[in-house]
């Protein structure tokens, strides 16, 4: 079938568009590459996980501490709020009366509205005060997880919720035919059926758990240092680079970077994870 | 805008001097400690010394709050107690001097070091906070002023190559007399005195 001559314009504007998008991408880590490139042509990549620490200035650049700490926050968070953003929708759904259900999604939007320094406000002085009187000192790696699951709460139920009402009615009946209740329809049938919708959800927050900055850097305490317990200071990656690339020169510069180069890596590893995961999902 | 001298390295810029300020230790109200010898500090800042009832405090262990790399705060302070960055055993690291003082405010067993003229400010309007002398020199704006307090630095203004008419014409403003009650107002004595 041959395109019209209009079709064939908007063949090429789309071409043009998805060109452009992809682009910026690769402009992006052309960029982060060249700004790297001191770093990386001086020092060998062992250094980069093999120094004692990271001491830009004393040229010691160990970022392995700060892959960990970025991964423990996440996991963290996510591990945290994918339970509650769950139950949040499923609540919603299925269980509250409507009229509580409407004042309830608005009140999960609102949450997701917040900027994220509001969070960050909010852990500096009142989570982390409550966490120095359990456990001194205060910012630490729970609070971090803490702020950050409250974060991505809301994508995680806004996601679910809008899976869960997409869901087909002739499940509900055929759950009813069965003689199943509620909560049975929905942990047998309904969340099972949604598990690539909330695999998205569950990748988008992960997404913005990883990129989170300001709010991490206001309540984690940003020691860099592999975290002991619950109660350690942890840095994060995207931290790294907020709290030194302002005063940074040279070397030290390049080496922040290099951080965010280090970044991409990670969130391309969970790109890659996600698909992998739904992948299995649809065979 | 340089919140210290130029380094060797620099002297391709000029720089023009605003305003004296110094760096203190600062502790919460509530901590019973009102000194500590440049050893202590020194001993708090490495790990020797962890638990404020070794310096005549209380039974808690000490959170200690140091400032990010790079930061001229930072680069001063282990320069004075002659330390290297490697050397300090923090517990929470901030970025700037409004976060530092969040932090001691929030944990009365922390010791942080900022600006005079920062915490100055937070003190006049009732924050939590305390500042400590250093080798027995109250952190004040007169022993800033006079230049017996021992950690103080220049804030300057720096230019590179040929400064305009309009950028000369705001350096002398800045330098001036007429700005004197706005640096007084944060806490940092005005260079014309």
């Amino acid at each position: 079938m041959s395109l019209t001559r209009n079709e064939q314009w908007l063949v090429r504007i789309l071409q043009g568009l998805a060109l452009i998008s992809g682009m910026i991408l690769i402009l992006i880590v052309g960029f982060l590459l060249r700004e790297a490139w001191p770093a990386l042509r001086v020092l060998p990549p062992s250094r980069f996980w093999q120094d004692p620490g990271w001491h830009p200035l004393e040229q010691a650049f160990n970022l392995l501490p700060m892959v960990i700490g970025t991964l423990l926050v996440t996991c963290g968070a996510v591990c945290l709020a994918i339970p509650l953003g769950v139950l949040a929708a499923v609540f919603c759904q299925y269980y509250a009366p409507p009229w509580l259900a409407q004042g309830y999604r608005r009140l999960i939007e609102l949450l997701a509205g917040i900027p994220s320094v509001v969070f960050g406000l909010w852990g500096l002085v009142v989570l982390v005060p409550l966490i120095a009187r359990l456990h001194p000192p205060g910012p630490s790696l729970l609070a971090g997880i803490f702020v950050v699951a409250l974060m991505i709460l809301p994508t995680i139920a806004l996601v679910t919720e809008a899976s869960l009402a997409n869901l087909p009615r002739e499940y509900w009946r055929g759950a009813a035919a069965l003689g199943l209740g509620t909560w049975a329809t929905v942990q047998g049938i309904c969340l099972p059926a949604i598990r690539s919708g909330l695999g998205t959800g569950v990748m988008l927050a992960a997404a913005r758990a990883l990129g989170e900055t300001m709010a991490v850097l206001m309540v984690c305490g940003n020691v860099v240092q592999m975290p002991d317990s619950l109660f350690a200071s942890v840095r994060t990656l995207t931290v790294n680079i907020a709290l030194e690339m302002a005063y940074a020169l040279d070397l030290h510069r390049s080496a922040l970077f290099v951080t965010g180069l280090v970044l991409m890596a990670v969130v391309m590893g969970l790109v890659l994870l996600t698909e992998a995961w739904q992948g299995a999902i649809h065979r | 805008m340089v919140s210290r001298a130029l380094k060797p390295a620099e002297q391709d810029l000029k720089s023009y001097t605003l305003a004296q300020d110094g760096i203190s230790i600062i502790l919460h109200r509530d901590n019973p400690i009102s000194k500590l010898s440049n050893q202590q500090i020194v001993d708090i800042y490495t790990g020797k010394i962890k638990n404020w009832q070794q310096v005549g405090g209380q039974d808690a262990a000490i959170t200690v709050v140091n400032k990010a790399e790079g930061r001229s705060t930072l680069e001063l302070f282990i320069q004075y107690f002659k330390l290297t960055a490697k050397d300090i055993q923090a517990d929470v690291v901030i970025g700037d001097n409004e976060q530092g003082i969040k932090t001691v405010v929030g944990n009365p067993q922390a010791i942080g070091y900022v600006s005079i003229g920062a915490a100055d400010i937070n003190i006049k309007q009732g924050t939590a906070l305390k500042l400590l002398p250093i080798n027995g020199i109250a952190a004040t704006f007169s022993t800033v002023q006079d230049g017996s307090f021992p950690l103080s630095r220049p804030l300057n203004l720096i230019t590179q190559g040929q400064v305009s008419p309009k950028q000369q014409a705001f350096i002398d403003f800045a330098q001036s007399s007429v700005v004197e009650d706005l640096v007084k107002e944060q806490g940092f004595v005005p260079h014309a005195q």
